[in-house]
């Protein structure tokens, strides 16, 4: 088996909490302890709810922040306390799309400028000169070439969304984490930019860490999805595994809540009850004992750790759901296929 | 709020100190001894070396900086020939002026200070009330011409205004007398009258410079929804600008008076300067230019305390004005 | 290389945007200001007053030749035996067109003309360098955070005390005396070098401040993330990232800082600081047009209302442009 494109280990981000008054120590534990693979050219989702601390993870991984303990390793090399200097060369390969269309585009500068702006950072020189490259970047992404020379505000959001992801793929990536991008757009944007991202993903073999909060979203991209809960993943599988037998209470739950026109009349939404813990002092044992309905005294003593669940997937919970998700038909093996 | 003010009241003083290293070092950049006044009338080296020993200025500089900051506290002692002890707090004595420096600043400050209190009620009252009633009946005759009045105002200056005034109220139409200093407990009647065309010259200016602000401030804070909630429920207009819109629209206008004070200090030095009144901006001219470095310094110590202090109850009455501000 | 994408059915973006096929650059925000500034009617008539001014000022030596007057000619003949200018109003004439000035006689409108020049030199000078520095300390202060960034703040706060004027008078003489004994005359440009020198030391905090703030601000927009994440260095976002979003703020500031250096300026000299040099200052002549006030009123207003006119225009100008830079306004 090859070695995987990015490996992260015990990925730990803590972040200190200000003005806290008697406890000097005190910290907000965004990433916990979490173990993600990447094959390349392989899809990978990263689903929660939000505060969960995806987008953390997203941004500790492209070392927009240093984390706090673990590993990560990409394409063979340990960048985790690597310094500015020697990532920038392994930079090239690893991209990030990020959220917001409007504040991720400068705007001052125009659209050529934006997608050349990794090509002038890395002194690169691309044979037939930036502007062609630019050029070509746009047409790929569905843009006019032409608007080269114009301004972000004269632009919808998909189509600046567009322009990020022809900015990320300027210096031919071979990984790109997209925080969620495509949250901030309408939906029948977000099935375009999506579609986009997908024939880029099969013309170029790019491998993608896809972060979202909505399930549904992730099915149409992502061939492997992690769910992740209060900085820690707690269930990791491939397509079908989650989507058709999942394990985690969580993972059930945040799937019942996807509207689905072919869900049998009476399905029922599993509700969580409770509110979300703070990350600051996170509750013992299971985080998500607080809000699960199948709660045990177990469950507050003993954190559960990643294992084989029952569907398949590997889960972190001690009484994990078995058996396919009400209303969801198992797939053919052509189904499977497409 | 003890807290704070505790914590400010020390920066004050660090700050306070900051400039009198600041200024201490400055003026000892100057080639100049200042017994060198003495020296024009009657001058032996040996006599100039003597005073300068007396007054401590062949001693090294850090020294003399410790001396100086002891008399301000505790006071110190000077020859015969100078006064004999400086009690404190002593601001040293100046050998151009021929007196103590506190004996200057005693006689100056009644009229800067008269000079200045009447005038800055004048102009906060006119600035801030124009710019309220222009706000409130904005795009009317009387907004139109305050808006005009307004941008000329603060863009005058303090001596074009002082003539045009004198020009018309005291040497066309005798209706004053020339502007003049007297002490408000000797004649409060010679004392107002000879006062008045600087205070309306000083006050002219400021104000334009505050009914500016206010006037942007109001209506900014006129059309926050809040305000329309208000009227919508039926509130008197009194009750709306009074109550609710004063306090929004003032403390933006309390932080500008806070960092304004340098100018008000400049103003007040122009004015004195025009009229000819013998007052703290007078001397300090007069101080700079001849290089008396005793008045000086006492002069520069003097205005930063009160920007300082002004800061500081700018800053507590931000606290009143705007609840969400927790000292 | 990457190969170029077909044009396939999803990559054809359907939502609104510019037309495809125009070849016309887009509007940058700064053409937008520019549009909205000149169909502002103040902002006009501002605009080509400074120009006049500006003009005059800058062909002050071509207008003295004209005039056949130098800024330091006298002409004693032309007044009495106590130096009031004969003839009417202050000695008006065909040659004079605004008089001579009393006792010293000089001509008042090539007074003029070069004293506005001198304040403009100076005010332009101080405003620029004092712009630039407020302008680097306040992106290296919000930038690089930490305790740079509190050293510089404290800094900023410390001189923002100290009263401009006040330290203005006490400074000038006290630089004047180290390079130059109470006996010589001071070179015109060391004279106005030094005042420049002030005014550049305690002005730059304004700016300074500002733009620090509105880097902290811009600091934690994501497309600075996409730069560091592209490697870029900090010397590349401060430069080519952040300071064009600074444009805006750097040009108001810089425009309504002149007119105060220009009142300044005219406030030193009219309290007889800064005057070792020959040169021809507003300042100085509305002093001594005080003592003259009745006998002599074109000299005595004649210089004032000209700062008065400059200073508004200023005003005017600046207030203008900040109106046309700022996207929220509705004009």
């Amino acid at each position: 088996m090859t070695e995987p494109l990015l490996k992260v280990e015990s990925l730990v981000k803590h972040f200190p909490v200000r003005g806290s008054g008697a406890g000097r120590h005190v910290v907000l534990r965004a990433v916990d302890g979490i173990d993600l693979t990447v094959d390349r050219a392989e899809t990978l989702g990263l689903v929660g709810e939000s505060g969960c601390g995806k987008t953390t993870t997203g941004r500790t991984i492209v070392r927009l922040a240093k984390p706090t303990s673990g590993k990560i390793t990409f394409d063979g090399h340990d960048i985790t306390n690597l310094g500015q200097r020697a990532l920038k060369p392994l930079r090239a390969d690893l991209q990030i799309i990020f959220q917001d269309p409007y504040a991720s585009l400068n705007p001052r500068h125009t659209v050529g400028s934006i997608v050349a702006m990794p090509l002038v950072v890395g002194r690169i020189k691309p044979p037939g000169g930036v502007k062609a490259r630019v050029q070509e970047l746009l047409e790929i992404v569905g843009l006019n070439p032409e608007h080269y020379n114009r301004y972000p505000h004269e632009f919808s959001g998909g189509q600046r969304q567009r322009i990020g992801i022809a900015r990320a793929l300027a210096l031919q990536p071979k990984l790109i984490v997209a925080d969620e991008p495509v949250s901030a757009l309408d939906v029948s944007i977000q099935a375009q930019i999506v579609n986009l991202m997908r024939s880029l993903q099969r013309e170029f073999g790019l491998a993608f860490l896809f972060i979202a909060h909505d399930l549904s979203v992730v099915r149409h991209f992502c061939e492997r999805v992690a769910v992740m809960y209060m900085g820690k993943i707690v269930e990791v599988g491939d397509r079908h595994e989650i989507y058709e037998t999942p394990a985690h209470p969580y993972t059930r739950a945040l799937l019942s809540a996807v509207p689905d026109m072919n869900a049998p009349a009476g399905h029922k939404r599993i509700m969580l009850t409770g509110d979300v813990p703070t990350p600051i002092d996170p509750p013992s044992g299971c985080r998500f004992r607080t809000r699960c309905w199948k709660a045990q005294t177990k469950c507050a003593e003993v954190e559960p750790l990643l294992a084989k669940g029952p569907g398949g997937s590997l889960v972190a919970c001690h009484f994990p759901e078995i058996g396919p998700l009400a209303g969801v038909q198992p797939k053919t093996a052509e189904e499977v296929a497409s | 709020m003890i807290r704070f003010l505790i914590k400010r009241v020390l920066l004050g003083v660090l700050t306070l100190l900051a400039t009198s290293v600041l200024t201490f070092s400055l003026l000892f950049m100057v080639p100049r001894n200042p017994v060198q006044t003495l020296c024009a009338r009657e001058c032996s080296t040996a006599r100039l070396a003597a005073i300068s020993h007396a007054y401590g200025l062949d001693q090294p500089k850090v020294e003399q900086y410790a001396d100086y900051m002891k008399g301000i506290f505790v006071g110190r002692d000077f020859p015969v020939a100078m006064g004999g002890h400086c009690p404190a707090p002593c601001l040293g004595y100046s050998f151009d002026n021929e007196e103590r420096v506190t004996h200057t600043l005693g006689r100056v400050m009644p009229v800067t200070i008269s000079i200045v209190l009447p005038a800055l009620v004048l102009w906060v009252g006119i600035g801030i009330g124009l710019g309220m009633i222009s706000a409130i009946r904005q795009g009317s005759l009387l907004d139109r011409a305050s808006v005009g009045f307004t941008l000329v105002g603060a863009s005058l200056q303090i001596y074009t205004v002082a003539e045009i005034l004198l020009l018309v109220f005291v040497y066309t139409t005798h209706l004053l007398p020339n502007p003049s200093y007297t002490s408000i407990f000797d004649n409060p009647a010679k004392w107002a009258s000879g006062l008045i065309l600087p205070w309306v010259t000083l006050a002219l200016l400021s104000s334009a410079v505050y009914a500016r602000l206010t006037r942007a401030q109001m209506i900014e804070t006129l059309s926050e929804d809040y305000i329309r909630t208000a009227r919508a429920k039926g509130l008197r207009k009194r009750t709306i600008y009074l109550r609710h819109a004063w306090r929004a629209a003032m403390a933006p206008i309390v932080t500008i008076a806070g960092l304004d004070l340098g100018a008000v200090l400049g103003g007040v030095i122009i004015t004195e300067h025009t009229f000819g009144l013998q007052g703290l901006g007078t001397i300090t001219v007069v101080a700079a230019h001849t290089l008396d470095f005793q008045t000086t310094m006492a002069v520069v110590l003097l205005g930063a305390v009160f920007v300082i202090v002004a800061n500081l109850i700018v800053d507590v009455s931000y606290a009143f004005i705007d609840p969400r501000v927790r000292l | 290389m990457i190969e170029p994408l077909p044009r396939s059915v999803d990559a054809i973006s359907t939502d609104e945007g510019p037309a495809p096929s125009e070849m016309v650059a887009g509007r940058s925000p700064g053409q937008v200001a520019w549009m909205r500034l000149r169909r502002d009617r103040t902002a006009r008539i501002s605009a080509y007053t400074l120009l006049v001014l500006f003009a005059i000022a800058i062909f002050a030596p071509l207008i003295s030749k004209v005039m056949g007057i130098g800024p330091n000619d006298t002409f004693q003949d032309a007044t009495n035996d106590i130096g009031m200018p004969l003839g009417y109003l202050g000695g008006i004439s065909g040659r004079h067109w605004l008089g001579l000035e009393p006792n010293s006689a000089y001509d008042i409108l090539i007074q003029l003309v070069y004293g506005l020049r001198n304040s403009l030199i100076i005010a332009v000078l101080a405003a620029i360098i004092s712009t630039t520095i407020g302008v680097v300390m306040g992106i290296v202060a919000g930038y690089v955070g930490g305790w740079v960034d509190k050293s510089i703040s404290w800094l900023i706060d410390f001189l923002l005390v100290l009263p401009f004027l006040l330290f203005a008078i006490v400074t000038l003489p006290l630089l004047e005396s180290l390079f130059f004994s109470s006996r010589q005359a001071i070179p015109n440009a060391w004279e106005m070098g030094l005042i420049v020198f002030i005014f550049t030391v305690f002005g730059w905090m304004g700016t300074g401040r500002l733009v620090r703030g509105q880097v902290v601000s811009l600091r934690e927009r994501e497309f600075i993330d996409a730069a560091r994440a592209a490697g870029a260095g900090p010397l590349h976002i401060m430069l080519r990232q952040i300071l064009p979003n600074l444009w805006a703020p750097i040009l108001v500031t810089f425009s309504l800082s002149l007119p105060g250096y220009v009142t300044g300026e005219a406030a030193l000299h009219f309290l007889g600081i800064g005057i070792g040099g020959t040169a021809p200052d507003f300042g100085t002549m509305i002093f001594n047009s005080l003592g003259y006030m009745q006998t002599d009123p074109a000299y005595t207003l004649v210089p004032g209302l000209v700062i008065l006119l400059l200073v508004l225009a200023f005003n005017m100008f600046g207030d203008s442009l900040r109106d046309a830079l700022d996207p929220k306004s509705s004009r």
